[in-house]
């Protein structure tokens, strides 16, 4: 059966199983958080995984968990700096503690507690069936995947 | 706004405004972490020259002190360096060497002053260590071979076996290549601004390695500074200018501090 007409992700009406997936792709990043895992690629994987898993789903679950994966892309690369940084200031002494230092680990802190909460707020909302897209991440999606969804 | 491009940028210029506000912040002035590393490093110290005097006898003599420490003086005052922040310590050892310890210490060997053939060649060595504090090695070398919790622990006391394990790292193992050469190219500079003959930092090198095999059991300093031959080749090609070089100190005064160590050293 072809579905010829379409309408925007904004007003479409997901099923419990889509809504589900769908808040389930935001959930998966807070997993390995909540875990108090120390490597910040930990914290991208299991969004990376049910990415991957879910490529075959409906295009509302898929628009959702690439926006899931490009805001842990992100923060993966944030954090990643913040960890190598780290690595070599305490454990290698190939740098020495600066003020700027401080300054970028405060920033990528702030900036996680930021994603932390925006991430946690959309899988409750995206849980009732609500679309959320975020500025930067919500545009990128749309390019990436599409926000017209076939009824 | 919808456009990602721009939102890209808003995104990246938030972030790299926060670090740079952030990071302008003088967090370490603030929390006090360089007066507190210094301390540390001062405290470090004293323990370490406590153990040595304990094992080797340092020098009282007034002259050879001075003159030394004049050396070092003339290096300083010549590079904008606060001489009182660098201390020599002259100790009477058979071992041709001198090194760097935390807190600006620099200990010299009585056996080293006699391998020199010249105060500048003296001096040369000196600079080097200079270099080394200067560059922050010393630090960096005990955080690395040791870890992060020596500069940092709260308690401040460190055992005696912990205490002669640095006082080994520091006296006989060395810098890694990069550190050698940089300070190798701080010292030519430290040289040059005072107008002391850099090259003699690079035949004294040169004298090491060509002795190396003979007498190897008393050549720390070479032990302790791998490539010698490459590390000479390298100090004269970092030499352009051939300005107008003056001996450091006198030569009447170079030859009474090597009389006074002569008697000393057990070379």
């Amino acid at each position: 059966m072809e579905h010829n007409q379409t309408i925007d992700i904004t007003i479409y009406k997901p099923n419990e199983t889509e809504k589900e997936k769908a808040a389930n792709s935001y959930l998966m990043s807070l997993i390995a958080v909540m875990a108090g895992t120390p490597l910040p690629i930990t914290y991208f994987l299991p969004t990376l995984i049910f990415f991957l898993s879910n490529r075959k789903s409906t295009p509302y679950v898929k628009w959702h968990i690439t926006q899931a994966l490009l805001s842990q892309i992100t923060m993966f690369i944030i954090n990643a700096v913040a960890f190598t940084w780290t690595i070599n200031i305490f454990f290698l002494h190939n740098y020495t503690l600066t003020d700027s230092y401080i300054g970028y680990i405060i920033t990528m802190l702030t900036f996680n507690i930021f994603e932390f909460i925006i991430t946690l707020i959309a899988a409750i909302r995206v849980r009732r069936g609500v679309h959320m897209e975020w500025p930067f991440w919500g545009t990128i999606t749309n390019i990436f995947t599409t926000r017209k969804i076939p009824v | 706004m919808k456009n990602p491009f721009v939102q890209f940028i808003l995104f990246a210029g938030t972030f790299l405004l926060m670090w740079l506000g952030l990071g302008s912040i003088p967090w370490m002035k603030t929390f006090k972490i360089i007066e507190f590393t210094q301390k540390k490093q001062e405290q470090l110290s004293k323990m370490i020259l406590d153990l040595h005097r304990a094992e080797k006898q340092e020098v009282q003599i007034k002259k050879i002190v001075t003159t030394v420490s004049g050396i070092k003086d003339s290096i300083c005052v010549a590079n904008g360096i606060n001489s009182n922040s660098i201390k020599i310590h002259v100790f009477v050892d058979s071992d041709i060497n001198a090194f760097a310890l935390p807190g600006g210490h620099i200990v010299i060997n009585t056996s080293l002053i006699r391998y020199c053939k010249n105060a500048d060649m003296l001096a040369g060595v000196i600079a080097h260590e200079i270099a080394h504090i200067e560059l922050d090695h010393v630090s960096k070398k005990i955080t690395r071979e040791l870890g992060m919790g020596i500069l940092i622990t709260t308690n401040g006391k460190y055992s005696a076996a912990l205490i002669k394990e640095i006082l080994k790292t520091l006296s006989s193992r060395g810098f890694d290549r990069e550190m050698e050469r940089d300070a190798d190219k701080k010292a030519v500079e430290y040289m040059g601004n005072a107008q002391a003959d850099a090259r003699e930092l690079a035949y004294f090198l040169k004298k090491l390695s060509e002795t190396e095999g003979s007498i190897p059991e008393q050549l720390e300093w070479l032990s302790t500074h791998p490539d010698s031959k490459e590390r000479y080749t390298y100090i004269l090609s970092e030499i352009r200018d051939s300005v107008n070089t003056q001996p450091i100190i006198g030569i009447k005064q170079w030859e009474e501090l090597k009389e006074l160590t002569s008697n000393l050293s057990t070379y």
